[in-house]
């Protein structure tokens, strides 16, 4: 699986250069938006998995951390309903 | 490899093997050797943190993400004393009538499991959530339904002294969820069931079960010491999961004399839809499942569930990406969620199977008709969050698998029930057939899928398979010195 992740990111790399003559990293913001709905969107399902995939990690990293939580407007507690009767 | 000796044995604790260990209990007291062996541990109080990620790798086989053979889903099932009574949040529903018709196994009517089903729900103190603390997220869904004239419930739940934690799907840090680990299991240690956590079962062959127990990173220690184990009983109780029931039984080569195990797996893909508010609304304080709507069930094959989920999990099923995915992560306090589940046909293809390792493999295909589904139920939902209020709803364009993140937490099938083996792998008491000594009682039973949260049908079947055990030990006059 993770040599697999390791191609697909090598692809997300390089594929531009097929269309834009350059690699992912040097793509204006717009280009690089409409590259990633191309893999979101492909005819491939290989390719639309690798993304979801791909998408899945990012979001585990960054979303995942519970430090971050107060910046995403989250804050579970564990009497909850206090803050019902709150209301 | 150590040996041991037992009456009965039950692989698994979780609705299932709670259940049938709980109904074994007059046994126990009447001398008989009962153990339950569970691959998870039984955690300490103080290891549910309510963190995201931290208890999805404690509490769920591969985090939570096990994917089935294609990756087009991922499959959410629990692996700790409780099974996934543990992650469930505790929504009781009776089955519904129609669909065991529809299951037509000889031998099973409506009437018998909805006695058991009472006497479950009545166990596990199921009752509504009063209203003062119901939460926006469920009362908007609840009032945008009612306007739109579509038909919904309120879920009964299984908890005594909730403080709306709301984190259900993380373990209840509260205790307050009426699952196996606060209702069943106690009842059977308290009759003298052994049950032995960290304890993994390869096979069963001739009334011998093959585990190992090895130590765990959390949760309180095994009963027994680490290493391999050869364990004779003269019944043993399959209550593993619709995941490693049918897997168990295919490393014993079950599979020689059973062409249907295995097969017909279903599992209610599922998929969230969520909408933003433009104001702050009450989501993730309070229970998060409160009402339902079943009106499409039946014409277009899905169910509408209140949901709130977490950051990740929340991020993970959010379509696209960028600026416009990350507006909506970042304001979990205006989500208003929405579970959109598919209730997928049976089909024999769809099914467990084992690797070479013989490590389970779930291969299972999202149909076009379940894709149909999902898709008309996520229409739906854009338009109870939009009668809610929504400004922003995050629907999927594409439907195909890949584009959508879909996952399925209701596991169902792999050794159904029926007439013969020819068509099934057990009769309607849970018996395999070919191997009497051998039972099945859990959600891999089901013949088809439930069409509703299984967990008091999965508790109603192992009532029953209690009961064939009671009988067989009657029959066998085992014990001979004691009476039953």
């Amino acid at each position: 699986m993770q040599r697999q992740f390791a191609l697909f990111l090598t692809a997300i790399r390089w594929l531009p250069v097929l269309r834009w003559g350059h690699r992912f990293p040097f793509l204006s913001q717009p280009q690089q938006d409409a590259f990633l709905s191309w893999l979101q969107n492909n005819s491939l399902t290989l390719l639309r998995q690798g993304f979801w995939g791909l998408k899945t990690i990012i979001c585990m990293g960054y979303y995942g951390q519970v430090e971050l939580s107060t910046q995403f407007a989250y804050h579970p507690k564990h009497d909850g309903n206090a803050e019902l009767d709150a209301r | 490899m150590r040996d041991k000796e037992f009456d009965i044995v039950i692989v698994g604790s979780g609705a299932g093997g709670g259940t049938v260990a709980a109904r074994l209990a007059p046994l126990a007291r009447a001398g008989l050797k009962i153990a339950v062996l569970e691959w998870g541990p039984k955690f300490k109080k103080s290891e549910f943190t309510g963190r995201e990620l931290e208890m999805a790798e404690r509490l769920y086989f591969d985090g939570g993400g096990f994917l089935t053979k294609d990756r087009s889903m991922t499959l959410a099932f629990g692996k700790a004393y409780g099974g996934s009574t543990v992650v469930y949040t505790g929504t009781s529903i009776k089955i519904a009538k129609r669909t065991v018709s529809r299951w037509a196994v000889p031998g099973l009517s409506w009437d018998d499991l909805s006695k058991r089903t009472d006497r479950c729900a009545e166990e596990n103190g199921v009752h509504p959530i009063p209203d003062h603390h119901l939460n926006d997220n469920n009362t908007l869904f609840r009032d945008a339904c009612k306007r739109l004239n579509w038909h919904v419930d309120q879920f009964p739940i299984n908890v005594r002294g909730c403080l709306g934690a709301g984190l259900c799907n993380l373990g209840c840090p509260n205790d307050a969820k009426q699952g196996t680990p606060q209702v069943q299991l106690p009842i059977a240690e308290s009759a003298g069931v052994e049950i032995v956590t960290h304890c993994k079962v390869d096979r069963v062959e001739n009334k011998t079960l093959y585990a190992e127990v090895r130590p765990g990173l959390w949760g309180e220690p095994s009963l027994w010491d680490s290493g391999l184990y050869r364990i004779k009983a003269r019944w043993v109780i399959l209550a593993a999961g619709a995941v490693n029931s049918p897997a168990i039984l295919l490393r014993s080569g079950f599979g020689k004399h059973l062409s249907e195990l295995g097969c017909w797996f279903t599992t209610h893909p599922a998929m969230i839809i969520a909408g933003r508010h433009p104001k702050p609304i009450t989501n993730y304080h309070g229970h998060p499942k409160s009402f339902y709507c079943e009106g499409f069930a039946e014409t277009e094959r899905f169910l509408l569930e209140t949901c709130m989920y977490f950051p990740f999990t929340t991020a993970k099923n959010i379509p696209g990406f960028g600026a416009e995915h990350e507006s909506m992560i970042t304001a979990m306090d205006r989500l208003q969620m929405i579970l959109v589940l598919a209730i997928d046909a049976a089909r024999r293809d769809n099914r467990v199977t084992i690797d070479s390792d013989g490590n389970p493999v779930v291969d299972y295909r999202l149909h076009k008709d379940v894709l149909s589904s999902l898709k008309s139920g996520a229409e739906h939902s854009g338009k109870i969050l939009r009668e809610s209020g929504c400004d922003t709803i995050a629907l999927p364009e594409d439907f195909r698998p890949g584009s959508i993140s879909v996952s399925g937490a209701h596991l169902m099938g792999g050794c159904r029930m029926g007439a013969g083996p020819e068509t099934s792998v057990t009769d309607s008491w849970g018996r395999v057939h070919g191997a009497p000594w051998l039972r099945v009682a859990d959600a891999s039973l089901f013949p088809q899928a439930a069409g509703i949260n299984p967990y008091l049908t999965i508790m109603s079947l192992a009532d029953r398979v209690a009961e064939g055990v009671t009988r067989d030990v009657r029959e066998n006059n085992q014990p001979p010195e004691r009476t039953l």
